[in-house]
């Protein structure tokens, strides 16, 4: 077979699937291109955790002689048979290192694969890499880019910036072309950060949706996981593969998911709500008029625009008080070793112990709370389908930058949506971000979030919206 | 004394002015110079869940959370 076009490594699910039927390609092939591929440029970008090539090929020769079968009746068993993923180094996969981007866990391995991995190889998918992340997935906080083992993910757009976190691994790896999808998780912002720095769609499901068995916890009841992908359509995709009850996740919800866009419900009788300070005070400056741009190609799409505001709630605070005490109690044996000092940021080492002096009281104050937060943004759902706002407000930061230094500049009187990364987080809420423009070269993204379970919903908005733009075809210069 | 009935919807807005300010507190970083040691990052993050509590006390103290509002845990059977 003549040696794969370049083009391949930023193909969508959908033409990399012809590719197979039309015996452009072969499963060995796609496995070998992208393995070698994620190999040779995945540490340029410190986004490679552990190679797994061989054992790729080893999944494609199978996935290849059933290619063969199914190619008389015209079709392929399903949308990922044969298509490469890379997984982000909290899922374990059995006998091999599963670090958590942690030092303490260097030499980890487990004997049993997450369900998340075990169903994408039931689906055909051939597994090409451990993806790197940010050590214990920011535990409850870090300082800097370089909170990881294999050092600060570099941004493929700009390798002297952040390629945000704690799935950077998987959002480099999906926007260099080195894998079609990979699945990451998040806890707070770690789908949709990396996602918006480095210009990928990524989908962060409804809690419950996608099984955590074999993943990392840091927080039992926010952890979710999630497909970082080259489109909407793709995210659809993956996450009807990996969706689904497991009796293991004491957190499942028990649902499987069904993308369905032909059953989508036209523009027209969407109604998507967003607060103008959002995109015209909140942002960056630089970042503005992208934001606003992207704000009227969404208008374009003929939905009710829908002036709205997060019900005002301390989001911040209530989710950091849940994420240190979880994770104080998840790392408690690596707290009380001494070997929690191996972890590579201060800031990380001392916010896990100081969790573990968090009292119940402010633990059960924190869930109240989110209780009736929670409850009063899904009335905000009586009147919009989506919230809309910028996925984060600027640009990555540069790679040494501290990441809780704020800039000194006055604070807009509306809160608008801004809080909707932990709103969204602490309603178990799926959101997905869209690639939007760019400033001073680097990517910009939207955050669209809905009810629970409403991924259908977001995902027709957002592949009508990529039907009007390029955003997301974007190629950062990897060569 | 009797307790004062909200409804959700006046109970969102009554949060409003606590949870904003309090979030710009919470938010607040101690000086670099305090957490350059093991010792002062301790501090800083004991400081960090303080301010937190606070602001969890202060959104507390000014809307009565219904005695029966359970913690937001979700169990399956």
């Amino acid at each position: 077979m003549a040696e794969l076009a370049n083009e391949i490594y930023f193909a969508g699910i959908a033409e990399l699937s012809r590719m197979l039927l039309a015996k452009e390609a072969t499963a060995v092939n796609l496995a070998r291109a992208f393995g070698r591929r994620l190999e040779t440029l995945g540490p340029r970008y410190n986004a490679l955790a552990l190679p797994l090539t061989e054992r790729a090929i080893r999944q494609a020769k199978a996935v290849d002689a059933e290619i063969d079968l199914w190619r008389k009746r015209g079709k392929l068993r399903g949308p990922l048979v044969g298509i490469p993923y890379g997984a982000k180094d909290l899922l374990s996969v059995a006998g091999q290192i599963t670090t958590w981007g942690a030092r303490p866990y260097a030499a980890q391995v487990f004997d049993y694969d997450a369900t998340v991995v075990h169903k994408l190889e039931s689906a055909g998918a051939p597994l090409v890499g451990k993806l790197a992340m940010v050590e214990l997935a920011g535990g409850p906080g870090y300082r800097y880019a370089s909170a990881s083992l294999t050092g600060p993910g570099l941004n493929p757009w700009d390798r002297t910036r952040w390629s945000g976190g704690s799935s950077s691994g998987c959002a480099i790896a999906v926007a260099a072309g080195l894998v079609p999808f990979a699945i990451g998780s998040e806890t707070s912002g770690s789908i949709l950060t990396p996602a918006a720095f480095c210009g990928v769609t990524a989908l962060r499901p409804t809690y419950g949706l996608v099984s955590r068995y074999g993943a990392m916890p840091l927080s039992w009841t926010l952890d979710r996981l999630g497909p970082f992908c080259r489109s909407a359509e793709d995210c659809g995709l993956v996450l009807e593969t990996i969706a689904g009850g497991d009796r293991r996740d004491p957190g499942s919800a028990g649902k499987s998911f069904y993308y369905t866009p032909q059953y989508a419900r036209k523009m027209s009788e969407l109604r998507i709500g967003f607060a103008p300070a959002d995109f015209n005070e909140w942002p960056e400056e630089a970042a503005r008029p992208a934001f606003q741009q992207a704000l009227e190609a969404m208008r374009g799409l003929g939905a009710t625009m829908v002036e709205t505001r997060l019900p005002d709630f301390p989001y911040g605070p209530t989710i950091d008080a849940i994420i240190s005490a979880d994770a104080a109690s998840v790392f408690e044996p690596l707290i009380s070793s001494g070997k929690v000092d191996e972890l590579a940021d201060q800031k990380q080492i001392a916010g896990l112990k100081a969790g573990l002096e968090i009292s119940a009281n402010v633990y059960l104050k924190a869930m109240r709370v989110r209780r009736l937060a929670r409850e009063a943004i899904f009335k905000l759902f009586g009147d919009v389908d989506v919230l809309l706002t910028p996925a984060r407000l600027g640009t990555a930061p540069k790679i040494d930058e501290p990441l809780d230094h704020r800039p000194d500049r006055a604070r807009p009187k509306d809160a608008g949506l801004t809080a909707l990364i932990p709103a969204g987080n602490l309603a178990g809420m799926p959101a997905l971000a869209l690639p939007c423009g760019f400033a001073d070269n680097l990517p910009v993204a939207l955050q669209l979030a809905g009810v629970p379970f409403s991924e259908n919903t977001l995902l027709a908005v957002g592949k009508e919206f990529q039907s009007r733009t390029d955003w997301h075809k974007r190629k950062p210069p990897t060569g | 004394m009797k307790p004062t009935r909200m409804t959700r919807r006046q109970l969102a807005g009554a949060v409003l002015t606590t949870a904003a300010a309090a979030q710009t507190a919470a938010s607040a970083q101690a000086p670099a110079s305090a957490r350059s040691t093991p010792d002062g990052e301790l501090q800083a993050a004991r400081e960090r869940n303080q301010r937190t509590s606070e602001t969890l006390a202060a959104a507390w103290a000014k809307v009565k959370v219904p005695m029966e509002t359970e913690p937001a845990f979700h169990f399956t059977a």
